[in-house]
């Protein structure tokens, strides 16, 4: 699985290019019937590669269906009516389309680290694939036409997943977003939930989809990209100076990581995020980093459960959790 | 324009209905039209954002005219601002006119560039026109929606000599 591999010094943990497309002829998505929906789902079904799957929503358990939100697979949204709604994956779920979603398709591509010419590669190469067989809606002026607005044009949004810490303990987050604002580009916090970023995990992307070509946008979110990466680097040598301060919080999250005997995924998410540092800063040399990536994916619920094989409540999941990541750190 | 009911702040909605043939106009404010149970008190980030984009007040009520429907799906532009997605690729003519403005609001521009290698690509000459023709209209429709007709007359004017042309 890509999302499983993490360069060791990398600050960019992923990358996504995500095509918007409807087939012409269709209303969208949330017009649709039945029949049309299935059409829909029929057509991408035929014109799949051969390590390509299709998986029906409705046909999966829940854990399952919630641990692709958790994967980063679908969108929160997609998951809360799984009527007519499908996914086509690759073997290495480095290509996820989401149909039916606001739109027909959602054409994604994934890379882990900044790698954003592989990612557009991957969906870009689908997306051609299907314009084989199907036209796509499209306006002469507006470009690709898009259930909502904000996505016309290229119908192209393009983001990296970058680990932040030391910007965010300098407090120099808001600035950066304000910053971005100004140049068209977006960072939010993981998960959506406003600016706060879980685990330090922020989202960088394109706002505008019209008016740049599709290499344009990648180029531009690329290069932001690469500034903000060089400015965590400061951010971090400027903390490196107090060393003893911040190696002692990091140990101390590893130590806690290691005994502690109940643990709430933001508690996990918070203390993985040190010791992600901690390798990152080299004072932790021991630990693979891709473990580190495997267990802040595995602390969520869905794919806690499913990693476990076992289905709990809350306060079972907090000691299964200590377990399950005292048991692999400690390996 | 100010809210006709509190007479203090902008208003943003136009309230219309037309209940057994009579019809009712009424400009308000979000507050106003909170109180009076126009808008859902648990009005969502989505709606005030689609509201701080729309130049002129979103239009809710129970009149649905033809103007306001699209023909191809059935969707009507008070559905569009409680959903913040349209029903199909036709809406887009359909609602046309308030959406230009939107357009140069979220993306600067309202024409899509298109990749050297796309076979379907225009000429560098064709899409300046377009940009040209689109930002004109684009500031046409601001001037009217300001309800400032002089301007405006003097832009349509210019679109129409710079069309007879052929500059745009």
């Amino acid at each position: 699985m890509w999302y499983y591999n993490v360069d060791k010094n990398q600050i960019a943990i992923s990358s996504r290019v995500r095509i918007a497309r409807n087939i012409e002829g269709y209303k969208f998505p949330q017009m649709l019937n039945d029949n049309e929906a299935k059409e829909i789902t029929e057509i991408i079904e035929k014109n799949m590669n051969k390590d390509e799957k299709l998986l029906k929503l409705s046909d999966m358990d829940k854990l399952t269906v919630g641990s692709l939100v958790e994967r980063h697979l679908v969108s929160k949204e997609y998951i809360k009516d799984t009527t007519n709604k499908a996914i086509v994956l690759n073997k290495d779920c480095s290509l996820s389309i989401m149909i039916n979603e606001e739109d027909h398709l959602r054409i994604q591509g994934f890379s882990s680290g900044l790698n954003l010419d592989e990612a557009y590669k991957i969906s870009k190469e689908a997306e051609e694939r299907i314009n084989k067989v199907v036209k796509y809606s499209e306006h002469n002026q507006y470009g690709y036409l898009s259930a909502c607005p904000t996505n016309i044009g290229s119908g192209i949004r393009v983001s990296v997943m970058l680990h932040l810490p030391a910007l965010t303990r300098l407090g120099y987050i808001s600035r950066l977003l304000e910053d971005a604002a100004k140049i068209g580009i977006t960072i939010r916090g993981l998960y959506g939930e406003n600016t706060a970023a879980r685990g330090n995990l922020y989202q960088i992307s394109n706002q505008k989809t019209m008016g740049m070509t599709e290499n344009e946008i990648c180029k531009a979110v690329k290069q932001i990209t690469e500034e903000i990466i060089k400015q965590e680097k400061k951010a971090r040598d400027i903390i490196n100076a107090e060393e003893t301060y911040y190696e002692d919080k990091i140990m101390r999250a590893l130590g806690t990581l290691k005994y502690a005997r109940r643990m709430q995924t933001s508690e996990a998410e918070k203390l993985l995020s040190l010791v992600r540092v901690g390798i990152e800063s080299k004072i932790i040399k021991n630990i693979d980093p891709n473990l580190i990536q495997k267990l802040s994916i595995n602390v969520y619920a869905n794919n806690l459960q499913l990693e476990l094989k076992k289905e709990m409540d809350e306060g079972e999941r907090d000691i299964e959790r200590s377990k399950y990541i005292r048991r692999e750190l400690n390996k | 324009m100010k809210c006709s009911k509190c007479k203090i702040n902008e208003a943003k909605i136009k309230y219309e209905e037309n209940v057994n043939g009579i019809k009712k106009s009424m400009d308000l404010c979000e507050e106003c039209s909170r109180n009076l149970g126009i808008l859902s008190s648990n009005i969502g980030f989505m709606d005030n954002l689609l509201m701080s984009l729309m130049d002129e007040p979103i239009t809710i009520g129970t009149s649905k005219t033809l103007e306001n429907t699209c023909k191809n799906c059935g969707y009507h532009f008070s559905d569009y601002t409680s959903t913040g997605l349209f029903g199909c690729p036709e809406c887009y003519t359909t609602f046309e006119k308030r959406l230009l403005p939107m357009f140069h609001k979220i993306h600067g521009t309202a024409s899509h560039l298109k990749d050297k290698n796309d076979k379907t690509v225009k000429n560098g000459k064709e899409i300046k026109k377009e940009n040209t023709i689109l930002e004109l209209k684009g500031k046409l429709m601001k001037h009217i929606q300001n309800e400032e007709y002089e301007e405006a007359a003097k832009l349509r004017d210019l679109i129409k000599e710079k069309e007879r042309k052929g500059e745009i």
